[in-house]
């Protein structure tokens, strides 16, 4: 039979197929990204006239794939997050280790760094120990050198592997379109190619290992593959190319950019997933980072020695030498700022730091739009104030984030800048790199303090006088000032104008009574008011000379004005007195001083509250009268409130005040249920005044000019803030030789006068207060401030000492150079408490924290980050195990059943050449019957 | 249905959990053998960080004791030399006690002058003494400046200054590990610091007016500033009257010598004693001020050389000597006092020495406590880990072989 023999022959067909198919299987068992072939096959069946359908053998229609898109996605998607994990772990297990480890870590050589310190404090004499403290210094510095060289090579060979990944990613990605390509043309013809999808999709599955990918199915099976967010890296047969570049703005990194035929942009912030990712966010969250804590380190370390070593004196008798370089090295300042490549101008510019404890161990990008600068903190994306203020003729710039917190850094550009320029700085990156022992003479470490105080032998009293120390030195370029209190310094430069212009923004303006040589900084000079209430923020920093104070203000703003339209901020009372119109004498109330603040729950409290609290009774309203008593004219000026809010008490010491001689003080009481405070005042009434007159004393915040038009208003001005910045100087050992001995003299009235010696020809000396009264038999602090000028500089010195015992007059003691001084180790002590000094860190809002706990808290997050990588790899390996499971469950070949199949297959293949047996004999049958 | 397992699957599922046992046995066995539960901070930031300021708090423990070491050492060795200063001016005490006798005739004196000038080269040695490293103990901070130097005219003088090297031993406590010589041995209250002057003499008389000497500091105080009068009646000749030359009208006192020329009679006005001797014959008067020569504070050694030379003065009357001698029993016994209140304050601080070092102790101990919990392994749990790890290595492994073995083509 022709039909059996056709059945049997397709029989034998398909199933050589399937035997085929099998040994194929077989033979890849281990072939990455392979999936199981299996045949398809059909029933054949023709129609017959009689019976209708009859089977008509079989057919193996196709070969196709155990394949699931779905476990194939989840695999690539798990790889992805594994091996970003995975490049992430590797990176941070090496810097981990590094910090654990007691010989490469800081803190050991930090504390026997202090050890020896402590070791020469008790013996200060002795060079040897000095020589421990100086080898000690340089163990240190080359701790801190070698950290950061590791730090600094990782970060190199981090460049070099995205390098490798950025060609390996290249290269898949020309696979993948060659692969599109020939899949399309095969697939133009009905059949899929198995083994090229497979191959695509290992392909893929290896392109995820180094970056997160998306994957688009197209019509003609080819696949489109995006990074980023949308970058399309192949689409059908075209690719696009990453490529690996120097980083425009930070020269120690690279960036990676797309390239399509147009254009070339950066997208280093935009990649996530894979080996690629997992390196990027280990460089920009922990390495960079922890570089720039051990920058910060670094530099709070050696610029608090060196500052405390300039306060004391060394073996020979000199102001005390720097122990490390200096940290505002010409060179080591212009490192710190970087042009971006992208710049239209050709300018570079330096960073200075201006206060080791103000830093954050953060870079800064600064921009420049062609009218004002602004500036963004990386650490944490924080918006950062840049305030250009003339310094030696020069343009500097400063930066304050928006709690007006100085960043501890200035930056001095070398020209003018063009509309889009770019700068990074780096304050703190190379900071553990520059750190440097540069002193070799162990003579010269300044163990000894500036001062001693000596009693006479021949006192008769018990009197005994402490060591001095000196607790402030400042250099005063500008002689003959005192250094005014806040209140009085906030009086000196009221009122702040500000005038509204046509651009909506108010700028201001000082008053032209700013005392010589003052400086003034109104931070920000311009700013934008709402349409409707704003409120109102600015920051005053105020340079006297000695000391420079920074006074943030707030006040709301309300209402429309018009331009030009100005209002006098007075920042504390300085109103003149005003004269009623309808006075008939001719006499004047001079502009009130403030003579004191005290307040009865918290005396120290500074002036901020007091203020506001003075400002609310508004003024005080006076008036005059003279009565003839007994023949005798009595003159008196009776004070009253002009305001007092609701519960509050308001009262005047005294309340009727006798005018003799043009000048009086007087107190105001004010309570407000909380507490109260008593101001002194004084004032003058010159001129001469009729009985019935009447002034007023006005403490307005704020006055709107009788010039102004539109309908504006200010109130409740605040001031929220007042941070004195001190400004130390290095002490000079010459003019504190040149003072010596200070003497101190016990007078009869019960005070210790202090009187300075005879000076070189050309010097001047002055000692402030001149006479002290002490309270015998208690402990007393005698705290005075030793002005010297050399003719050429002023130098100013606050000394405090205490003074005990009972002494007698004309006991007398000396406060003078500490020369020959070489038992004293007070300076060496002063240094040894600099371990566990907070001199770093230190903001409005936090007083900062020691070196230790700086490194604490590195190796705390760098171990954080280790533990939560570690985590993060058992994680998604997991996952990656149990998609690859999945997938494999599916796809891959089990050769088990692959012997099954060949044993089932041969059967069906011979009993498939039993079915032609028959039909040959069936022939035969046939045959033979007509034989 | 069972789950459809491939065998590339089988190879690799029982191949990494080979791997996984094998790497926390490794870590196990780290354990064990560095003997410490945390090998890097990543293993347990939190503790890590504890761990540092443990270290550091240990590190300032130990400078703390190397102070207290250091301050013990040098507050002991001062003590001794106290005590042997304090051994000579007794010596110098009892030898000045016999000066004192009036028997005793120009040799018998320069012979005690002699032995003087023996302690007084041992006191100013003593009082020189250098540490172990070579400073002065007693010069204040200049550490190698000599404190005590003797001048050509015999006198002597300080040449250091009033510091007190310090040292930190505890947080909040830093010791004085000094004195200086000017307070222990230089401010010493001289008893010799009033003069007495004859305003008026009588004829025939035969009054003699001692040295006046301070015996008590406190009443001294007392003493008018500008010095009293003393003015003998001229009806009774042996009464006199003393007067205030601060207020002349007021009388501060009166009084009477007996009638015996031979014994002594001792004013006493506020603290100072003066002696008269001899029959007055009336009307005389005298003064007694503030010594214009003498100074009000004197060093021991000083004290020790004016007696010598007191003593070594062949012309010196036995009323000479009787003042020098009083005057350095006063000024010996100040010394004494003032070398004992050092003496007692070093031992004070000593005791403090000892308490803040048995506190430090104490402290370590639960310090090093703690980092031994947070930081060491506990062995017993970790070999048990260990064995428990290594068993179920040993299980993987096996199984791997066994699983792996199984093929239906080695039934073909």
């Amino acid at each position: 039979m022709a039909d059996l023999l056709s059945i049997g022959r397709s029989g034998l067909t398909a199933s050589r197929t399937q035997l085929t198919t099998t040994g194929h299987n077989i033979s890849n068992v281990d072939t990455p990204g392979y999936s199981r072939q299996i045949v398809t096959k059909v029933a054949n069946s023709t129609r017959e006239a009689n019976t209708g359908y009859v089977g008509a053998g079989t057919s193996a229609v196709s070969v196709r794939r155990a394949y699931s898109e779905y476990l194939t996605t989840q695999v690539r998607t798990s790889t992805t997050k594994n091996s970003q994990a995975v490049a992430f772990q590797s990176q941070v297990e090496t810097l981990d280790s590094l910090l654990a480890d007691s010989t490469t870590g800081i803190s050991s050589s930090l504390d026997s760094f202090f050890t020896s310190l402590q070791t020469a404090s008790t013996d200060p004499a002795n060079t040897t120990t000095r020589q421990l403290v100086l080898s000690d210094a340089e163990a240190l510095a080359q701790r801190f050198n070698s950290l950061n060289a590791t730090m600094s090579e990782q970060n190199s060979l981090i460049n070099k592997e995205i390098r490798a990944i950025g060609s390996q990613i290249n290269g898949l990605a020309q696979t993948i379109g060659k692969l599109n390509e020939s899949i399309a043309t095969a697939g133009s013809n009905g059949e899929l190619p198995n083994e090229l999808l497979d191959s695509r999709d290992e392909a893929i599955r290896e392109l995820s290992s180094y970056i997160g990918v998306s994957v688009v199915q197209q019509d003609d099976s080819t696949l489109n593959v995006f990074i980023g967010n949308g970058q399309p890296l192949v689409v059908g047969e075209k690719v696009n190319a990453l490529e690996v570049s120097r980083d425009a703005d930070d020269p120690t990194q690279v960036e990676i950019n797309f390239v399509n035929e147009t254009s070339k942009r950066a997208i280093t912030a935009q990649l996530n997933g894979g080996a690629l990712g997992g390196l990027i966010d280990y460089r920009d969250t922990v390495l960079i980072p922890s570089q720039n804590t051990l920058g910060q380190m670094a530099l709070a370390f050696s610029d608090s020695v060196n500052t405390q070593l300039s306060q004391g004196v060394d073996l020979n008798g000199n102001s005390g030498a720097a122990l490390f370089a200096d940290i505002n090295d010409e060179v080591l300042m212009s490192q710190r700022v970087t042009p971006s490549s992208y710049n239209n101008s050709e300018i570079d510019g330096s960073l200075q730091i201006t206060s080791t404890a103000n830093l954050v161990a953060s870079d800064y990008q600064l921009r420049f739009d062609g009218a004002n600068y602004t500036a963004l903190r990386s650490s944490d994306g924080a918006v950062i104030q840049v305030t250009q203020v003339t310094q030696d003729n020069q343009g500097v710039l400063t930066f304050a984030d928006s709690l007006g917190q100085d960043q501890g850094f200035s930056v001095t550009l070398t020209g003018a800048p063009i509309a889009g320029d770019s700068f990074t700085l780096l304050p703190t990156r190379q900071g553990a790199g520059d750190i440097q022992a540069i002193l070799t003479q162990p003579d010269q470490l300044a163990l000894a303090a500036p001062l001693r105080s000596d009693a006479s032998a021949q006192n008769s009293g018990t009197g005994s006088i402490g060591q001095p120390t000196i607790t402030a030195s400042t250099d005063t370029s500008i002689p003959g000032k005192t250094n005014v209190d806040h209140v009085n310094e906030l009086i000196s430069i009221s009122p702040i104008s500000w005038t509204y212009l046509n651009d909506g923004a108010f700028s201001y303006s000082l008053p032209q009574g700013v005392p010589d040589g003052w400086t003034v900084n109104v931070t920000p000079d311009s700013i934008l008011v709402g349409a409707e209430e704003s409120t109102f923020k600015f920051s005053v920093e105020v340079n006297d000379g000695y000391s420079k104070t920074s006074y943030t203000l707030t006040q709301r703003f309300e209402g429309a004005p018009k331009v030009g339209d100005t209002f006098d901020i007075y920042v504390a009372s300085s109103l003149d007195g005003v004269s009623s119109t309808k006075n008939a004498g001719s006499a004047t109330l001079s502009t009130p001083i403030m003579v004191s603040i005290t307040d009865n729950i918290d005396p120290t409290q500074n002036a901020v509250d007091n203020l506001s609290k003075l400002a609310s009774i508004e003024g005080i309203n006076w008036t005059y009268a003279s009565v003839s008593v007994n023949g005798a004219i009595e003159s008196t000026l009776s004070p009253s409130a002009s305001s007092i809010p609701d519960g509050w008490a308001v009262s005047f010491v005294p309340d009727s005040i006798s005018v003799q001689d043009g000048e009086f003080e007087y107190g105001v009481r004010i309570d407000d249920g909380v507490s109260t405070t008593v101001y002194i005042m004084r004032q003058g009434l010159y001129g001469s005044p009729e009985s019935g007159d009447a002034y007023e004393t006005g403490f307005l915040n704020t006055l709107s000019r009788e010039t102004n038009t539109g309908s504006g208003g200010f109130s409740g001005l605040e001031v929220s803030s007042v941070v004195d910045i001190p400004k130390n100087t290095e002490l000079d050992s010459e003019d504190l030789k040149a003072v010596s001995p200070l003497s101190i003299v016990y007078q009869e009235d019960g005070s210790l006068s202090l009187t300075i010696p005879e000076l070189p020809d050309g010097w001047s000396a002055k000692v402030t207060p001149e006479s002290i009264v002490i309270d015998p038999g208690k402990s007393n602090d005698l705290t005075y401030r030793l002005e010297i000028s050399t003719g050429t500089t002023t130098t100013s010195y606050d000394i405090q000492q205490s003074f005990s015992g009972i002494p007698k007059e004309g006991d007398s003691f000396t406060v003078s150079f500490n020369s020959q001084g070489v038992g004293d180790g007070r300076n060496a002590q002063a240094l040894v408490d600099l371990q566990d000094k907070q001199v770093l860190g230190v903001t409005r809002s936090s007083s900062g924290y020691s070196l230790s706990d700086a490194y604490g808290n590195m190796v705390e997050s760098v171990g954080t980050a280790t533990a939560v990588a570690r985590q993060e790899v058992e994680v998604t390996g997991a996952v990656l195990t149990q998609a690859t499971d999945s997938r494999n469950s599916l796809s891959g070949v089990d050769l088990d059943e692959e012997a099954a199949n060949l044993i089932k297959f041969e059967q069906y293949y011979n009993a498939s050449a039993q079915v032609i047996q028959v039909a040959r004999s069936m022939f035969d049958t046939l045959l033979a019957a007509f034989r | 249905m069972s789950v459809r397992i491939s065998t590339l699957q089988a190879f690799e599922s029982s191949l990494s959990g080979i791997q996984r046992n094998y790497s926390k046995l490794m870590k196990t066995q780290e354990q064990l053998s560095t003997g410490n539960r945390i090998l890097t901070p990543g293993d347990d930031p939190v503790a890590s960080v504890r761990l540092i300021q443990l270290e550091k708090q240990q590190e300032n423990l130990n400078r703390y004791q190397g102070n207290l070491k250091t301050a013990q050492s040098s507050l002991t060795e001062q003590e001794t030399t106290l005590n042997s200063v304090n051994t000579i001016l007794q010596s110098v005490r009892e030898l000045a006690g016999q000066a004192g006798n009036g028997a005793l005739d120009s040799e018998g004196r320069s012979a005690i002058a002699i032995e003087l000038s023996e302690y007084e080269d041992q006191l100013l040695g003593l009082m020189n003494t250098k540490d172990a490293k070579g400073n002065y103990l007693f010069s204040g901070f200049q550490a190698k400046t000599q404190p005590f130097v003797r001048n050509s005219d015999g006198s002597y003088s300080y040449q250091g200054d009033t510091g007190q090297r310090s040292l930190k031993v505890a947080d909040s406590l830093n010791m004085a590990i000094s004195n200086d010589g000017q307070t222990v041995f230089g401010a010493i209250s001289n008893a010799a610091r009033f003069e007495s002057s004859v305003v008026s003499s009588a004829d025939n008389s035969t009054l003699r007016v001692s040295k006046p000497i301070v015996i008590s500091e406190t009443s001294a105080n007392d003493f008018p500033d500008a010095g009293i009068e003393i003015r003998f009646g001229t009806d009774d000749p042996a009464s006199y009257e003393v007067y205030s030359l601060s207020d002349p009208s007021e009388v501060l006192l009166t009084g009477k010598m007996d009638s015996n020329a031979e014994s002594t009679d001792t004013l006493l006005v506020a603290g100072v004693s003066i002696q008269l001797d001899g029959t007055p014959a009336g009307g005389e008067v005298f003064r007694v001020q503030p010594s214009s020569t003498a100074s009000n504070k004197q060093n021991i050694l000083d004290t020790v050389s004016q007696l010598r030379q007191a003593l070594e003065n062949p012309s010196a009357t036995s009323y000479d000597i009787r003042d020098s001698v009083a005057v350095a029993l006063t000024n010996i016994d100040n010394g004494i006092n003032s070398v004992d209140s050092a003496r007692s304050s070093i031992g004070a601080r000593l005791s403090v020495v000892d308490i803040t070092q048995t506190d430090h102790d104490n402290v370590l101990l639960i310090n090093k406590g703690m980092q031994a919990d947070l930081k060491e392994v506990d062995y017993a749990e970790a070999i048990s880990n260990f064995a428990l790890q290594q068993t179920v290595l040993e299980a993987a492994q096996r199984s791997y072989v066994q699983v792996n073995g199984l093929s239906l083509f080695n039934f073909m």
